[in-house]
Formats: C-alpha cells, structure tokens, sequence
C-alpha cells in the first residue's frame, strides 16, 4: 500500500463518516479530511488532541468524527465517552476518571471502572478541559504522558488506548500565559486540531443557511420552499463575514428567525434579499453598501489566487504531476519560505528545510513504532526513520507557529 | 400565442429559476415541449408550477408549453464573485483554451483588443452597438438549425482602467476581467464597464454565423477609434460546447491599439 492510498482511504472514511453524522458545509468538509487522517488515523490514535475552536463552532459532532473516523479506519471497537470539565470540580475529577475502589472514600459503596475505563478502545472528549482546576490539571498531566493511571484506592496500575480529545472554546496558549493553564498539557496534546471560526467558511454559510431555513419549512409543513435566493445568501454570506460572526448557532438562530417571521403570513417559496436585510441589518449591522465594499476588497485576492492557480496547471501539465501533489509541495514551500527571516530565503535553506520534513512525514504516514516497522514499510535496509522526539523536534522547527 | 420579444427578469426568484434551468429554457426557445416531455427533463411538478408561476414559461393552448420571450434578459443578482464563476471564467477558459491549444469542451475563440474610444462612445457601447450586437447573434437563432444544436455562449468584457503591460495572454485576460468587475461595482465609473453574456443555442452553422457577426462588429468598432481619446480594453470570446471537439477550427488573437 503506497502513501497516496493511505490519504485517500483516510479521507474517504472521514467523508463518509461526515455524511452519517449530518455534518453540513463542504469547506468544514475539506478541513476534516485534511485533518483528521494526519492527526488522528495516521498516528493511530497515540497521539493526545486539542480540538479548539470557538463557542458554537461544533465542537462536539466534531468529536465525535474523529471518533467513528477512527473507528473505521483502524477498526476500533470502544464508545466515545464525552464528559464536560466543568461538571468534575469539587474533587470528583479523578474519581470520576480514574475510578474508585469500594470503601476508598465515604459514600464509596462499590468498585466504580471510571471513564477512562469505559472508553477503553473508543475515545474519550474532555469538553471544556480549561475549567480544570489547577490540581486536576496536575492529574491529568500524569495520565496524559504515561496513558497509565490507577483507581482511587486500588493500586493496581491500568493502561488506556483510547484517542483522548481536549476540547476547549479558549485560547489555552493565552491562558498558559496568564498562568492560568499548565504549558505541559497544550504541549502534550502532539495533534492540534483547530476549527476554523464561520466567517472564515463562506461555503458553509450559504449551506447552512439553507440547511437551516428548510429544517425550519420542513417543521411548518411548507413543502414547495426552497431556502434563500441567491442574493439573499450573498448578502448573508457578506453579514457573516463582515461581522466576523464566530457561531454557527447564532447563524442557526437568525435564520429560524427569518423563517418563522415570514410564515407568519403564507411561506414565500424563497426568501429574498427584502426579507433577510431587516434580519441581518439588525443582528450582524448589515448596511446594502457593505456587499459592494467587500467584493471590491475580495475580487483583488480573489483574482490573485486565480492567477495563482492557472500558473499552477500550466506547470502541473509541463511537469507532468498531478495538481493537488504540486499543490500540496507548494503549500509545504510557502510555509517554509514564510518562516524563514529576509536574509534566509536561499534556496539552500529552503531545500535543507523540505529535506528534513519529508523525513517526518515518511514517519508520520507509515505509522511506524520501530526502525524495523519502519524499513519493513519501505520495503529496504537502508531507510531509517527518525526517533519521534527528533521528528517532533523537526517537525516544530519548520513550523514553529504549530507550537505556539 | 407569439412569444413576446424580451422579457426582462427582475424579481430573484426568476433569476435563480433561471440559473437553475438555463439549459431548459434554451431549449424551450428553439421548440415547445409536451407537458409530458417537459416534466421527464425537470424531474419534479413543483419545478415546472414555480417556472410558470414565475412568469418564465407558459402552457399554449394546444397543451405545449413554450418559452414566453424571445429574449431573457437579466441584471447580475448576485455575488460578483459567484457571478464571474459561473458566466464570466467557463467562457473565458475555454477561450484561453483554445489558444493554446489545450483540449476544452467544445469550440471557442477569443479577441483581445484595445480601442481608442471618447467616453461618451464607451458609455453607448453597451445601450447600442453591444444591444445590437445581441440582437444580430438572436436573429441568427432563427437561422433554421441544419445539425444538432448546442449550449452557445458570447462574453463581452470590457474596462477602462488601466491594465499592467507586459503580462501574458492568460494573465492579461484575467487582469482585464478583474478591472471590468472591479469598475462594475464602484458607483461612478459603473457605466464604464462591460460584462455582459448572451446564451443561445447553436450548430455548427449558426456558430460560424456568430463568429462572422462578431468579427464584423469589432471591425466597426475599430471605424470610431480616434486619436484624442482613452484606451478601451475588451476581451470578446465565444464558446460553442459541441460534443465534437476534434472538428479544428483555426484560432487567432488579434490585438490593436
């Protein structure tokens, strides 16, 4: 099985597992594949993940994603155990975790496994992970870095092979600064997922939107509806994006909002841009004049990428490559190229940079353990991968704003 | 019952249905459809009530439903960025297509001009010599259909903003298209740009008749050049999308100042 198969049978599996859970937008779409296979199936679950993204943003169908991904990609059979951290203060954190052995503490009245236990071979979410107190934090810590762990009271020690997701609404690079959020756990949490907010998914708003108004006229019976027209998506495409609107429930909201108002009289069959201006004026400031302004900003870097992208098939076609490959490497050269300082841009650099990071990607995609696992992939002797703290190491020095 | 001439498409919920059933109602202009046939290519009856409830189509008293215009004629109603995706950029790829030599659906050609126009000429072009323009290329739509008959396509881009020099033919429309919209959507200098699009069907025959036409109103456009005036960039391109693309047809760029 060559790498290429690799990406797209992961990718397929995250489509797939997208269309199960109703998961609407084909931008949030692309971004899952992209992530998922590389942060979660590629690395087989080991690695701990730090979903963030903002309130509203679908942390939690997210979540559960990577979970049914993962269970069909590398046929993992456990549940997906969500717990929010907020609810384990007071210390139950670690009873409610690890588990407790009857007698271990008053009101213990029988062995309890924990929720650690219960998601053993499946994945366990914990939401809200910056609510921990900093003696959970601590705890946690511990757990994360072993994956070993022991029941309150028992001493018997336990290994877990969930996928363990922290899932966070807050910046916890900011909270690590303000001293209010332990460095160790952003830094052992090795796969970052990070969920772009709406109005950075213009795609998806027109979607959802739709998605949205038709749930609405499907509840009202209003069979012959059919959403927005297109202007009307286009000005709340402009609404979203001006304000820079974060939430896909507040979008939720306004457009159940638009609907229900309009059948108050008969449901029109679509609503125009009319019908949506006093609803998208009032909770985004929508002004008429602000479409205008934003396609004369757009159209120049829409433009731009354009051009980009003809000169990119022309040297696909002259190179005889496939265009997302020549794609991919260019992406992978911009971000070495941004990263360096102006008198760094040599090609020398530039190719030592490409150099070591194609090494950890090898590693990263034959999901090896051991030199062995490593050159029995590759198929010779001489193919040497490097240790994972060097590969992480590598990895951070291309692109250090990943650590960040 | 006579098709009106033109019908103006105003409100949103026509533009859309129009986007949505473009090749439909091309094919509706060239020939009325049993209710039957027409329901077979639409799929749904709510599809069929909405287009007739729209104004776009109507039922004929002998039970066939036709087109009610000769002409559609309607205003960008949207993102101009999702406008220029769906008109603008298939026409002029398949243009650039074609010059150079690249395979594309169907046959296309593209003019790159600059003309030396007064304001005022530029501000007529569109009301006038591109509206008469228009109805030449309808009239060839009458001419009677001698083979199979496909989606046709004339853009017109225009702009007097000025354009870098020396950028490639692909860069250079694609600056030019950027300027055009981009002038397009700025108030004052609105009437100053052309973007305009005329869909038709057409043979092999009426698609040599349309290249004719085409060539023949930028030859006259070039008689009302004068020296005291402004440049004048226009990309004019046509895509007729055949099923048979091995058919040659010799494409040439022409370029005046």
């Amino acid at each position: 099985m060559d790498s290429g198969t690799i990406t797209y049978k992961a990718s397929t599996h995250v489509g797939d597992v997208c269309t199960d859970l109703g998961i609407i937008g084909s931008d949030i779409k692309e971004h899952l594949k992209r992530e998922i296979p590389s942060k979660i199936i590629f690395r087989k679950t080991k690695d701990v993940v730090l979903l963030s993204g903002h309130t509203g943003t679908g942390k939690e169908v997210i979540a559960s994603a990577c979970h049914r991904a993962a269970k069909k990609a590398l046929g993992r059979g456990g549940e997906l155990v969500e717990v929010n951290c907020a609810n384990l203060g007071n210390g139950i954190f670690e009873s409610q975790l690890f588990g407790y052995k009857r007698g271990a503490f008053t009101g213990a009245d029988r062995d309890y496994g924990g929720l650690v236990a219960k998601a053993k071979g499946g994945t366990l979410v914990l939401d809200e992970i910056q609510s921990l107190v900093a003696q959970d934090q601590a705890r946690l810590l511990r757990f994360l870095g072993e994956r070993e762990y022991r029941s309150v009271g028992d001493h018997t020690v336990k290994q877990s092979d969930a996928l363990i997701i922290l899932s966070t609404n807050r910046d916890l690079r900011e909270m690590v600064e303000l001293g209010e959020f332990r460095r160790d756990i952003v830094d052992r949490a090795a796969a970052k997922i990070q969920l772009p907010p709406l109005f950075e998914r213009r795609n998806d708003i027109s979607e959802l939107s739709q998605a949205f108004a038709r749930e609405v006229a499907e509840d009202l019976g209003a069979k012959n509806f059919y959403g927005f027209t297109r202007q009307a998506r286009a000005d709340i495409e402009t609404a979203i994006i001006r304000s820079s609107e974060v939430s896909i429930r507040k979008l939720r909201e306004v457009v159940r909002d638009m609907v229900f108002a309009s059948a108050i009289d008969d449901l029109p069959e679509a609503l125009d841009s009319h019908m949506v201006h006093p609803f998208i004026h009032r909770e985004f400031q929508f002004a008429k004049s602000a479409r205008e302004a934003m396609e004369v900003d757009e159209l120049e870097s829409e433009f731009n990428l354009l051009v980009a992208k003809t000169k990119l098939i022309e040297l696909a076609k002259h190179h005889d490559i496939s265009i997302n490959t020549l794609n991919k490497l260019t992406q992978s050269v911009q971000g070495i190229f941004d990263d360096l300082g102006p008198d760094e841009k040599t090609y020398r650099r530039v190719s030592e940079r490409m150099h070591r990071l194609s090494k950890v990607a090898l590693w990263l995609v034959s999901g090896a353990e051991t030199q062995a696992d490593f050159r029995k992939y590759f198929g010779t002797t001489s193919a040497r991968m490097p240790p994972k703290s060097v590969a992480h190491q590598l990895y951070y020095e291309v692109f250090p704003e990943a650590r960040k | 019952m006579m098709p009106a001439e033109r019908l103006n498409i105003e409100s949103e919920f026509a533009y859309d249905l129009l986007q949505d059933n473009m090749e439909l109602i091309l094919a509706l202009l060239e020939t009325p459809m049993s209710k039957q046939e027409l329901l077979g290519r639409l799929g749904s009856i709510d599809m069929l009530g909405r287009l007739v409830r729209n104004g776009l189509i109507q039922e004929g008293k002998d039970g066939k439903i036709f087109a009610v215009a000769e002409t559609y004629q309607q205003v960008r109603q949207e993102g101009m960025m999702t406008f220029l995706q769906r008109y603008i950029l298939p026409s002029l790829n398949a243009g650039l297509s074609s010059l150079h030599g690249a395979e594309s659906h169907g046959l296309s050609r593209v003019w790159i001009k600059t003309f030396r126009l007064s304001p005022t000429t530029i501000r007529a072009l569109r009301p006038n010599q591109f509206q008469s323009l228009f109805e030449e290329l309808l009239k060839i739509t009458n001419v009677a259909a001698q083979t199979r008959l496909y989606h046709q396509s004339v853009l017109i881009v225009g702009t007097s903003r000025d354009k870098k020099e020396n950028l490639s033919e692909n860069d250079s429309i694609l600056e030019l298209v950027k300027e055009a919209s981009l002038q397009k959507v700025s108030g004052d200098e609105k009437d100053m740009a052309i973007m305009s699009q005329f869909d038709c069907l057409a043979d092999s025959n009426r698609y040599r008749l349309s290249l004719d036409t085409l060539e023949r109103a930028l030859a006259l456009l070039e008689s009302e050049e004068t020296s005291d005036t402004i440049p004048y960039h226009l990309t004019v391109a046509i895509h007729w999308r055949c099923e048979s693309p091995k058919i040659s047809v010799v494409d040439e760029v022409s370029e005046s100042c």
